[in-house]
């Protein structure tokens, strides 16, 4: 009998404290039984594996036993065996076949409360961190016979595994082929988040999101109902839906559940919350610097009263402000909770008011910021924030040098830039009337 | 996408009414501009729908591929630059024009050619985009400005300045012959349908254009409109002081209870927003065609060096522009502008002709 040789039954692996390679031996003959301990569920295979083994008498009825246990799969041929090992298979190397057993750990991952888009009234569970419980909650919420899951994977080093959900009978074949086209020219190394391949498949230098990242499982089943496709990734609790169009962005999912008369005016206020979180900042530079007569006499005057005490120009002044806040937001987000409260009092309240009363900021300016901030948290998908968070400060530049007609050159800009970007092939900006809506 | 051609037509009506024609009919309105803002509609009308029937044979083409199915290629070139050159050009005049009212009411401190830099480097990165985008953001923008400005010219029929004695006695000059110069100008208000000329590539299901009807009609009440508003506001005498007679007339409305109080500021704007739409799809007209004439050029590719040919020409007009514009005073434009208006209606109707006869050929090749 000849000695076992790893290396040789398994090309490629390292030698790690937690591969377990143990020898099987009856009348003879010997198998061997590897697996990584850390990945695979022991209780599992002492009752299929070893428990087949010991009702045996040789090793062909031992072969036999084991095709009857689920998740068995025979490697062929090729360089397989390490692959399987790292995705939690048990491997059974005989000294003329390999069997792969399945017996991962069952996940311990569990589905959160949605955190990046809550609503009040409607689903509250968000997706989970384990892919196999994601395709599963999309298969209770949209049981349809034409829903289709292929898997595959993304990252050279990584390899982390991705879901393509679609329904066959509703998808737009050329969105496949164009997605396919995509993911095969990813070659980013490691890839570990949703926003990350959301990223890596659209063009990295747009400024507004092309695919929409959400953790909410009733918005995704929602998108598979409108024909959209579905990434999910391994490790994280998102999906990504795509194509998506502006007013995707736009929409929360309590606009669905909700009676019109309360949702239209909504959404209506969403739009109005983009342009002054957008617009404002510069609106208030060329008003003051340029055109004080934009206003009306009282409030003009208001205007240049509250600025008397300020020592610079507007633009200063607005920087100023949006950088603090700008500042504030990311703290609030890198902070521990504990201490996020902390940072939003001392720099909201109490900086905001000393720069007031010393007079380095109008107080006008400081309304202006704080409206700034509260409307960009209205926007309902935080990637889409993000985008109106960066475009107000083209906008400031332009009317730092412009004025009125600044602003209006930038919003042009950026409606023409905006109507030029596709989505998979779609367009992006328009009006989409006599078409199936895309949400709700 | 007939509502995209609906689109087009607006926003030619809209620009031409604001911005040149109250100019030139408002100057020859004892001499018969009245009757013109009827003959007008009926030419320019004509005019559409001889030129919409006749590209709707054309399923899907543009100008560039049609000349090339009837004309050789030396004759086909020469046309293609005359009316790339045209259409672009009526987009500098309109781009100078916005300059002097801009520079004049918002930002007087600045150089015009410093403004028309920004517009000309702004409409070329519009007017290089693809036919589809330019539709796209005429569309969003159209959706966004029209109603504030309808807001606006409801506000001035209604306002209580407005002062209907000199409208009624601008009727008294009904009955005399009109002048060629102003039935070409109020038949220029219709010139939006020589878009198609590019804009044909896009509609390709060659369905009839519902709602044509609706057209002159539009441009009829918009016509009336910024001919007796002005009148209206300013006197059938004092108008004559005034250069900018629509932007004098806005500057005369005050809206009591909103933020801006002086409805001149939001109008400007708006004015603005329209012309850079205007101007763009002039300008990707214009470029589109002459480009057609390059051998690197081909429409259905976004690679650089299919856009190379637009990107020249823009680049060309617009230092034009720039020039242009920093040597000509307010009275030479003026003059400028109404020989534009005499010479443009023969100009169109002979290309309205060309495309038609190409259509009947089309046709009887079919039988």
């Amino acid at each position: 009998m000849k000695p076992f040789h790893l290396q040789a039954a398994v090309p490629g692996l390292e030698p790690s404290s937690d591969l377990v390679s143990r020898t099987l031996n009856v009348n003879q003959e010997s198998a061997q039984l590897i697996y990584l301990s850390t990945l695979c569920d022991k209780q599992y295979i002492q009752s299929s594996i070893m428990q087949a083994f010991d009702a045996c008498g040789n090793l062909a009825e031992f072969n036999a036993k084991l095709t009857m246990i689920a998740g068995f799969e025979r490697i062929k041929n090729g360089n397989l065996q390490a692959e399987k090992l790292l995705h939690g298979f048990a491997l059974v190397v005989f000294p003329d076949a390999i069997c792969a057993i399945e017996a991962k750990k069952a996940s311990l991952a569990k589905p959160s409360e949605t955190s990046s888009e809550s609503i009040i009234q409607g689903p509250q569970k968000a997706f989970s961190e384990d892919l196999e419980q994601n395709v599963q909650i999309i298969r209770t919420r949209y049981p349809s016979k034409n829903l289709n899951v292929e898997y595959t994977e993304i990252g050279t080093e990584s390899r982390t595994q991705l879901a393509i959900l679609y329904d066959k009978a509703k998808v737009d074949p050329d969105i496949l082929l164009d997605l396919d086209k995509r993911l095969a020219g990813v070659e980013a190394a490691v890839v570990q988040a949703s926003n990350q391949v959301q990223m890596l498949l659209t063009s990295r230098f747009e400024f507004f999101p092309t695919a929409l990242v959400t953790d909410r499982p009733d918005r995704t089943a929602l998108s598979l109902s409108k024909g959209k496709v579905i990434l999910l990734l391994n490790g994280t609790p998102f999906s990504i839906n795509l194509p998506a169009v502006f007013y995707d962005f736009m929409v929360s999912m309590d606009d669905a559940y909700q009676s019109p008369w309360l949702t239209r005016p909504l959404l209506i206020l969403r739009y109005m919350a983009v342009f002054i979180t957008t617009a404002l900042p510069a609106l208030y530079v060329a008003a003051v610097s340029y055109n004080p007569e934009f206003f009306q006499t009282q409030l003009a005057i208001e205007i240049a009263g509250s600025r008397a005490a300020v020592p610079y120009a507007s633009f200063y002044e607005v920087f100023f402000m949006l950088f603090m806040t700008e500042a504030l937001t990311e703290a609030s987000i890198r902070l521990p909770k504990h201490i996020g409260s902390t940072a939003t009092t001392v720099g909201g309240l109490i900086l905001g008011q000393a720069a007031q009363e010393a007079g380095l900021v109008s107080s006008i300016m400081i309304i202006i910021a704080s409206s700034v901030a509260v409307s960009n948290f209205v926007i309902p998908i935080n990637t889409m924030s993000y985008s109106m968070r960066l475009i107000k400060f083209p906008l400031v530049i332009c009317a730092m040098y412009f004025g009125l007609v600044g602003v209006v050159t930038g919003i042009f800009c950026f409606i023409v830039y905006a109507a030029s970007l596709r989505s998979f092939g779609r367009p992006y900006l328009k009006l989409f009337i006599g078409e199936a809506k895309k949400s709700r | 996408m007939s509502r995209y051609f609906f689109y087009l037509m607006c926003v030619s009506m809209l620009i031409h009414t604001i911005l040149f024609i109250p100019r030139v009919l408002i100057d020859e309105r004892f001499d018969g501009a009245i009757p013109s803002l009827f003959i007008g509609p009926v030419i320019g009308c004509v005019l559409m729908v001889v030129f919409t029937r006749s590209m709707q044979q054309f399923k899907g083409k543009g100008l560039p591929e049609i000349a090339a199915m009837f004309l050789p290629k030396a004759a086909a070139v020469p046309l293609m630059l005359v009316f790339g050159l045209v259409t672009m050009t009526s987009g500098c005049l309109i781009w100078i024009h916005c300059a002097f009212i801009m520079s004049k009411y918002l930002n007087p401190d600045m150089a015009i050619y410093v403004l028309l830099s920004l517009f000309v480097i702004v409409t070329c990165f519009g007017a290089l985009q693809s036919t589809k985008t330019v539709l796209f953001s005429l569309e969003i923008i159209l959706i966004l400005s029209v109603p504030l400005l309808l807001t606006l010219l409801v506000h001035s029929i209604f306002s209580e300045n407005m002062n209907y004695d000199a409208v009624k006695a601008m009727i008294d000059y009904s009955w005399i012959m009109p002048s060629w110069k102003s039935v070409s100008a109020s038949s220029y208000t219709f010139a939006g349908y020589i878009g198609l000329a590019v804009f044909n590539r896009e509609f390709k299901d060659g369905k009839p254009i519902r709602f044509l009807w609706l057209i002159p009609f539009l441009g009829l009440g918009l016509m009336l409109a910024s001919f007796f508003i002005p009148i209206g506001y300013l006197g059938t005498a004092g108008i004559d002081d005034y250069i900018y007679t629509w932007v004098s007339t806005i500057d005369a409305i005050r809206m009591k209870y909103v933020f801006i109080e002086r409805v001149i500021s939001v109008y400007l704007l708006i004015l603005l927003m329209m012309t850079y739409v205007f101007t763009m799809i002039t300008w990707h007209l214009g470029s589109q065609v002459i480009g057609s004439c390059f051998r690197s050029y081909d429409p259905q590719t976004a690679a650089w060096r299919s856009k190379l040919p637009s990107l020249v020409i823009c680049v060309v007009i617009g230092i034009g522009t720039v020039l242009a514009g920093s040597r000509i005073n307010e009275i030479m434009l003026f003059q400028a502008v109404s020989s534009w208006m005499i010479f443009h209606l023969p100009f169109d109707a002979a290309f309205v002709m060309i495309v038609f006869i190409w259509s009947k050929s089309k046709r009887r090749i079919q039988q």
